[in-house]
């Protein structure tokens, strides 16, 4: 299964904070994915702490998609 | 897959200490301006002039600057300062000192002040420009906003350079050729670094605050493009004196500067609505 946070309307830290409360439910091989007009590189250091790999990917209208699982 | 561990922000005494000194250089500009704001007025070319101008542009907003990008560079770009503490002890008092004695020397205080200032500025800003350069350069980020914050640091970089070779006509007696360098000072000073920083940093917080789109790939390319063509096209129209070219170049620049204000309009028109579930 995978879950689609979009972020894109949120202020910050709204986006920080729906991600931290989806990566607990997240089971192995899912995977969870968070569209955000930045690159979240605070999350970036929370998820190599707990234990997540992510890919980030560029679309031409400028949203960042990270797509983020267990490692 | 990425495997980076990304450090968090330096501590706060490290941007702190340039936004304590950075309004006194303010305060200073005012005092200069209620002493004598008709010289101001009357010319462009007024030592007091001058020295307001770099008051402002040098002792608040360089300063600023580098205490908020040390500070916010690894949280927005991904470029993490190595020994923020160091190096906030080398830019700072250089930075303060240097950016003191600029207007000083240009008020009067004689060859010295400005000897001195272009000293501490050339540590000051160089120091800065190589550990801001390290970090964006070593920067994973993806997109637009590292480009645009690489190419303000160049910009920096360059006004600097520039600035420094003007203090050396006055403050050393060289023969250099003063009006081509001051109109391209002005211009790596104006649209290289502070509007190039003002570009990359609304490419950040416009969407993240106000909660517009983002600016689209293409247009966070484009912008910077027409801004450096525009400063590389001047810089070889004068010291070539190519007439054309510097009229490309003008158009070009406003080109650049124009299609920022519209872009960032039309974005801030189409405000996100706060997605509510
Ligand atoms: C290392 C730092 C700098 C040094 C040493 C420096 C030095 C100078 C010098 C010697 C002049 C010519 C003054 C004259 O003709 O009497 C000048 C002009 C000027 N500089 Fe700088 N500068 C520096 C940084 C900057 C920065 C960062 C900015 C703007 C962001 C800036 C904006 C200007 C402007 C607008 C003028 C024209 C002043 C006028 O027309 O009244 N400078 N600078």
């Amino acid at each position: 299964m995978s879950v689609t946070i979009d972020a894109r309307g949120l202020l910050p830290p709204e986006p920080m904070e729906r991600v931290l409360e989806a990566l607990p439910a997240l089971a192995r091989g899912d995977t969870l994915t968070l569209l955000l007009p930045r690159e979240p590189f605070p999350l970036y250091a929370v998820l190599t702490r707990e234990g997540f790999v992510w890919q980030t990917r560029l679309e031409p209208d400028g949203t960042y998609v990270i797509t983020m699982r267990h490692a | 897959m990425s495997a980076l561990s990304f450090e968090q922000a330096p501590p706060a005494s490290v941007p702190l200490r340039f936004f304590v000194t950075a309004p006194f250089f303010g305060v200073a500009a005012g005092l200069v301006l209620a002493w004598n704001w008709q010289a101001v007025t009357a010319s462009r070319w007024a030592p007091e002039t001058v020295a307001v101008v770099h008051l402002m542009t040098v002792g608040f907003m360089l300063q600023v600057m580098a205490g908020a990008l040390l500070q916010v560079m690894p949280v927005a770009v991904g470029a993490n300062v190595s020994h923020p503490k160091l190096v906030a002890a080398i830019v700072h008092p250089s930075l303060t000192l240097g950016g003191a004695l600029l207007p000083l020397g240009f008020l009067g205080a004689g060859p010295l002040a400005l000897q001195a200032a272009a000293v501490l500025l050339a540590i000051g800003v160089f120091a800065f420009v190589v550990v801001a350069g390290l970090a964006l350069a070593r920067s994973p980020a993806v997109g637009p906003p590292l480009l645009v914050l690489r190419l303000a640091v160049a910009g920096l970089a360059i006004a600097a350079a520039l600035g420094l070779a003007l203090v050396s006509v006055f403050g050393f007696s060289l023969a250099l050729p003063l009006g081509v360098l001051i109109d391209l000072h002005v211009a790596w000073a104006s649209l290289g670094w502070a509007l190039m920083l003002l570009l990359g940093v609304a490419y950040l917080v416009v969407p993240m605050f106000q909660l517009t789109p983002s600016y689209s790939v293409r247009t966070g390319r484009v912008l910077p493009a027409l801004l450096l063509s525009a400063l590389v096209g001047w810089t070889v129209a004068m010291t070539a004196h190519l007439e054309p070219l510097a009229w490309l170049s003008t158009a070009l620049g406003i080109a650049g500067v124009s299609g920022f204000a519209i872009v960032t309009l039309r974005l801030q028109s189409k405000r996100r609505r706060k997605v509510t579930d």
